[in-house]
């Protein structure tokens, strides 16, 4: 228990959390994040109920065979493609970390995780010309923001029951959005560049519940349900609203085709639209429901050694939830695939995921991201 | 076995790590696609004029006296800014000097004033300065009138050509021979020499000589002696520096009155502008631009092709007269003669003094660069006529709402 505990404090506690910003959560509380393992992305997200290194529903713990701690890493490589402009970014974050323990013989998993929930990363740069003092004068402005809502939270499954698991997780969202604009007036020296900055904080509890239940060896359904209840802002202290987060509703089955071969596929609702009133009164378009589809595959190498050097592979549709000026939905598909390996008598490892994700809106608006995770993790 | 695993392991340390060094290296800015794109939120530049307080501005006189700043002023007759003319007197001369540590008498070859010029009209050619000797009972108390009835061919000693080419620098004459008696001190004179100045050119003109405080530019004279010291002549440089330098002026400068307020002349003018800052920028405003208008009742009256700065100053507190001057926050124009135009100084750092966190009274002292001591000399609308008072013209934003999505 001891090592857990530094386990948990020295992955969990100072995580600096943010994972790929997206041009498509420019608008609202941020683009949102997913609270998957290295080898859940691999799988296209398809494997997230059933991953003991996944935080994206409590039960989920029930696959954890030994104390881990992981830590994931995520190279994003963007291309952006815009009427304005096209444009190549990229970022690095930090995306997932999570401690599990089982306890009182293996019945009992704690989980300690924090993961995304929204990303507020961007930097936008924008030109403008307007009359001052009687004369035309261009503006240069940046806007930006680095911080995100992270999602820490603290769960527990108990697996003792025939067949089925049953998770509660209760989630401390909580997170800074450090913002700044900067005006420049680039045709006359006359004019101060104007420089404001605001730490935007959120902070927001919600529950989750989950179930996972086995049908012989081969077959498995999971599902969850989670509630995140109002979001608290503050900017600078200052007390300036909050609005109500989502609901999230996923339901996923696995199966094993062969003893070294498994597919899985889940489907996630979340009610996204209950930002939407929020958003229009500050004038955004607004919000709407997604969904996110996924099915994947995994293919091991041995089932006494199943995380070295499996093959992994993922397909996934999804919405997004901030609406263009139009009305109009944004979505995203992906293509995924991953490996693994252990080593040091199977206590430490490494997964690596590749995930190819276009993301469209279909007003000639798109983007292309290389989204690279490696993940560590230890089993002391 | 762990043989053969550790090289994997390096690689995969080693592809984290190259991860991490990569986390260095980031790029998020992009050309924003806007409105679809960017937050909802605009940052509006607000543009306002406030007019000064309605008698809220002031002129006050007395602050440097005349000619104890970088210059004098010597005009030619008819010149309409002012007519003037200079007085210098210098340090005592001895009547003897210091040669292998005994005090000797001296024989004068010859005398050199050197006057300083600190500004001229360098579009009027051929310009002199004329030296006159200054018979005993003509001082700096006296009147322009006495003065100039003293500046006669009887004594005068000689003119200091000053190069056309020379905007400021140092005019030399020389005196020897005969015209050394010009300038032969008598004993009642206490070896002071005082001399008055005139000018004379092609036109009408003036010109600012060194002053008290002229620095490199000052003016003085030297008297070149020889002494005899054992059958050998000793010649020595004796160098004596204006210790007053004074000037008289036909007619007082313009004075303030209801209607215009007054910056410059000798003794200074300064000028007081309140004003009224309005909650909105006081409070939370980021001021991207602030300028001050100021419009000239008359043509500037001064010195063409010599230009000098009006400054802005803020004030610590509001005394009136004697508010102390906030250090190293100076705002400046430069004003020129004949100017009709509007004057504007740029003064976004003092209306900033004004906001809150700093609370300084919401006013601007103006005053004339150099003070006492330039021609140019500007009349100001007053705020008793509101169309054309003072004010100032803001460019703010307000707090961006970084919250609005």
């Amino acid at each position: 228990m001891r090592r857990f505990l530094v386990l948990a404090i020295a992955l969990v506690w100072p995580t600096a959390l943010a994972a790929q910003a997206s041009i498509f959560g420019i608008r609202g509380p941020g683009f949102p994040g997913r609270p998957l393992s290295a080898r859940a992305v691999a799988t296209g997200g398809s494997f997230g109920l059933f991953d003991g290194e996944s935080s994206l529903g409590p039960s989920s713990l029930g696959f954890v065979g030994a104390s881990t701690g992981t830590f994931t890493m995520l190279g994003d490589y963007r291309s952006v493609s815009t009427p304005v402009s096209d444009d190549n970014l990229r970022t690095v974050r930090f995306p997932q970390t999570m401690v599990t323990a089982p306890f009182l013989n293996g019945r009992m998993i704690v989980g300690l995780s924090a993961s995304l929930y929204t990303n507020r990363d961007y930097a936008i740069v924008t030109v403008d010309t307007s009359s001052i003092f009687d004369n035309p004068v261009i503006e240069l402005d940046s806007v930006g923001s680095r911080g995100s809502l992270s999602d820490f939270r603290f769960a527990m499954a108990y697996r003792g029951l025939p067949q089925t698991t049953v998770g509660l997780g209760i989630h401390f969202i909580t997170g800074v959005a450090r913002q700044t604009l900067v005006r420049r007036f680039i045709s006359d020296s006359s004019f101060a560049a104007v420089v404001q900055r605001a730490e935007v904080a959120g902070s927001g509890i919600g529950l989750s519940i989950g179930g996972t239940r086995a049908f012989g060896q081969q077959l498995w359904i999971g599902g969850v349900v989670r509630k995140d209840f109002r979001l608290s802002l503050d900017s600078d202290s200052i007390d300036v609203g909050s609005f109500a987060l989502p609901w999230t509703f996923a339901g996923g089955a696995r199966y094993r085709i062969a003893p070294r071969f498994d597919v899985a596929t889940q489907v996630m609702y979340r009610t996204w639209s209950s930002v939407d009133s929020f958003l229009v009164a500050g004038g955004a378009p607004g919000s709407g429901n997604t969904v996110d589809l996924s099915v994947g595959a995994e293919l091991v190498q041995s089932v006494q050694r199943p995380g070295n050097l499996p093959v992994r592979l993922g397909l996934r549709y999804a919405t997004l939830p901030y609406l263009t000026t139009s009305g109009k939905q944004p979505y995203e598909y992906a293509i995924s695939g991953g490996t693994g390996m252990r080593f040091a008598k199977d206590r430490a490892g490494i997964d690596v995921t590749l995930d190819k994700v276009w993301r469209k809106d279909g007003e000639g608006r798109s983007e292309n991201a290389w989204l690279i995770y490696v993940a560590a993790s230890l089993r002391p | 076995m762990s043989v053969a695993r550790t090289p994997v392991t390096r690689v995969l340390a080693g592809a984290l790590a190259a991860l991490a060094i990569a986390a260095c290296s980031e790029k998020l800015a992009t050309p924003g696609d806007c409105p679809d794109l960017c937050p909802n939120a605009e940052l509006t530049v607000f543009d306002t004029t406030i007019v000064a307080v309605t008698g809220g501005d002031s002129s006050f006189t007395g602050y440097v006296a005349p000619g104890t700043n970088t210059a004098i002023f010597v005009t030619t007759d008819g010149f309409a800014p002012m007519n003037a003319r200079g007085i210098y007197e210098f340090l005592r001369r001895p009547d003897s000097v210091l040669v292998n540590d005994t005090l000797r008498a001296y024989t004068i070859d010859s005398v050199a004033f050197l006057i300083g010029v600190v500004g001229r009209d360098t579009a009027v050619k051929n310009l002199r300065v004329a030296l006159y000797r200054l018979p005993e009972g003509i001082d700096t108390a006296g009147t322009f009138a006495e003065l100039a009835a003293a500046l006669t061919p009887e004594t005068f000693i000689d003119t200091v050509p000053v190069p056309d080419s020379v905007r400021s620098g140092t005019a030399r004459v020389v005196l020897s021979g005969e015209a050394l008696a010009r300038v032969a001190l008598a004993p009642a004179d206490s070896g002071v020499l005082r001399i008055g100045m005139g000018l004379t050119a092609d036109g009408p003109t003036g010109a600012r000589l060194g002053g008290l405080s002229a620095g490199p530019l000052a003016s003085f004279y030297q008297t070149f002696v020889t002494s005899i010291v054992a059958d050998t002549a000793v010649r020595n440089t004796i160098t004596r520096g204006a210790t007053t330098t004074a000037y008289e002026q036909e007619a007082p400068d313009p004075a303030a009155d209801a209607s215009r307020l007054v910056v410059g002349g000798a003794p200074s003018t300064r000028s007081l502008i309140r004003f009224e800052l309005p909650a909105v920028i006081r409070d939370s405003a980021t001021i991207v631009r602030a300028r001050l208008e100021l419009e000239p009742s008359e043509p500037v009256p001064g010195l063409p092709n010599d230009p000098a700065e009006i400054t802005a100053n803020a004030i610590i507190i509001d005394v009136g007269a004697k508010s102390p001057l906030l250090s190293g926050l100076v705002e400046v124009d430069t004003v020129l003669a004949g100017q009709t135009g509007r004057i504007e100084i740029e003064v976004r750092r003092i209306v900033g003094q004004w906001q809150a966190g700093n609370d300084r009274p919401p006013a601007i002292f103006l005053i004339m660069e150099p003070e006492a001591a330039t021609f140019t000399l500007p009349l100001i609308v007053s705020t008793a006529d509101p169309a054309r008072a003072p004010r100032l013209r803001i460019a703010y934003v307000r707090r961006y709402p970084f919250v609005n999505p």
